[in-house]
């Protein structure tokens, strides 16, 4: 297989280890996929595109310009996904104004932002916004699956492979992919289209999720992947 | 005020025979010791068309409970302004409308959908929601499918539930059910959760009442929490 980018914060025993038990081969997607797209609202990126140190004066969760990056290369997948007829489902915030699940609030009191623009920073953003026809759904967890409807949505659709994008790649991106491999369905991790903060965190959370629960492919590999379902449908509606 | 156990609403259709073989359920029923009122789903559709038998709102108002929603407002009045005077958490449920798109039906039963209007999943006037009470909204019969209500009650501190709302043989008795499941001590205070079936709650309340959860009357349960606040203002 060829080098993936995460190799790169590997040490030495890491590199013999992977050489030893590494995954070779990719598990495979199935027939039936839906695309869910976590947490890509502005909080996460700023509502201007600026590198992350610009960026976290105003909003301290900012991924700065890779989050940018990632939206941009999600545009992409979003399309292919909408062209080919592939459901899409927005995994966003609740906001309940019940405490938060992490306990991230140290930091309280310190930013700048208006109400105005703290209840912008909870909307997607424009790039990837939900159009009419997707399905919504909002969370209390780092998980896409706990307290919400997704499992029932995904077993109506009688989907068997859920495409995730977004972030973080160590926080909801992760915690929704191992659930979503506990649940049974073939996971993907859609490498360009997921983002963090920290950048080992970033790569190191791709290598677990590759190692243990999905594969992380490439936007292209995506995108081919969902070509060949849309023109499967094709051939099934002809024929 | 106290009530023999089996003194409840199922006293006309549940025979001495079935009372009998019932007797091992017998036991005193209480409240819990940090409860939040849960109201399932008293929205506008239940209450449509005013306190009419259901069988003539069936026209024009399928899905309303009719006169048995009205005659459950001025208890569950009296319940909710209890219960905040003591500080007691408030969580309503309502119809999430959100997630239904393309068609995929996740509801909450297979019922076939009347036409509705915009406001249908709205909360009735008579119970909308203060800023300190916790909304969640449900695709399901059951208040913990696929919700982040447990989250919610363990954050809270929340070790028990007093249950109110409709219908008392569908999301009622599902929520009440994965209540105990879960571990919570649930009370369903029969006054205050109505259906459209007279028959079919009289015998969910029955079912929950020996099984899950402790039914008790509206006195009952207000008695109990007077009680607790004498104790907590001493």
């Amino acid at each position: 297989m060829e080098k993936r980018k995460w190799s790169d914060f590997f040490t030495e025993q890491d590199k013999q280890h992977d050489q030893l038990w590494g995954k070779t081969s990719l598990n495979g997607f199935g027939e039936k996929p839906v695309l869910v797209l976590i947490d890509m609202y502005y909080s996460v990126v700023g509502l201007k595109r600026e590198d992350i140190f610009e960026s976290m004066k105003l909003w301290p969760m900012s991924t700065g310009l890779e989050g940018w990056v990632a939206i941009d290369k999600t545009v992409e997948l979003l399309a292919s996904a909408r062209k080919n007829g592939i459901p899409v489902i927005h995994v966003k915030g609740m906001n309940s104004g019940i405490n938060h699940w992490t306990k991230g609030s140290r930091r309280k009191g310190q930013s700048s932002l208006t109400d105005e623009m703290i209840e912008r920073g909870r909307q997607i953003v424009d790039e990837v916004k939900p159009i009419a026809g997707e399905i919504i759904i909002e969370k209390a967890a780092a998980s896409a699956f706990h307290g919400t409807p997704l499992l029932f949505q995904l077993i109506s659709l009688n989907a068997d492979t859920v495409i995730c994008a977004g972030e973080t790649t160590s926080g909801c991106v992760r915690a929704s992919v191992v659930d979503g491999a506990t649940f049974r369905f073939q996971m993907g991790v859609v490498e360009e289209c997921v983002y963090d903060r920290t950048q080992s965190s970033h790569y190191m959370n791709l290598y677990d999720m590759h190692q243990k629960y999905a594969d992380v492919v490439g936007l292209d590999y995506a995108m081919d992947y969902f070509d060949q379902i849309g023109a499967a449908k094709k051939v099934k509606v002809e024929a | 005020m106290s009530y023999d156990f089996e003194d409840h609403c199922w006293k006309d259709v549940v025979d001495e025979d079935v009372l009998h073989i019932y007797k091992a359920y017998e036991r005193e029923t209480f409240v819990g010791k940090s409860p939040a009122l849960l109201l399932i789903d008293m929205y506008n559709m239940a209450y449509e068309g005013g306190a009419k038998l259901p069988i003539d709102l069936q026209d024009e108002f399928p899905s309303s409970c009719g006169i048995y929603a009205w005659e459950a407002i001025e208890p569950t009045k009296r319940l909710l302004a209890k219960a905040r005077s003591i500080g007691m958490p408030v969580i309503y449920l309502t119809s999430d409308q959100l997630t239904r798109a393309r068609g995929v039906k996740v509801s909450a039963t297979n019922r076939k959908g009347p036409t509705r209007s915009a406001d249908a999943f709205e909360l009735f006037h008579e119970f909308t929601p203060e800023l300190e009470d916790l909304l969640i909204y449900k695709t399901r019969a059951s208040a913990f499918q696929g919700t982040p209500l447990t989250s919610y009650l363990t954050k809270m501190g929340i070790d028990s539930l007093i249950v109110l709302g409709e219908s008392t043989s569908g999301c009622v008795r599902a929520s009440v059910v994965d209540a105990y499941s879960h571990g919570y001590h649930t009370v369903v205070v029969e006054e205050c959760v109505y259906d459209r079936s007279p028959l079919s709650h009289k015998i969910s309340l029955f079912d929950l009442h020996h099984k899950y959860a402790d039914v008790m009357h509206i006195d009952e349960v207000l008695q109990h929490l007077e009680a607790r606040q004498l104790v907590e203002s001493r």
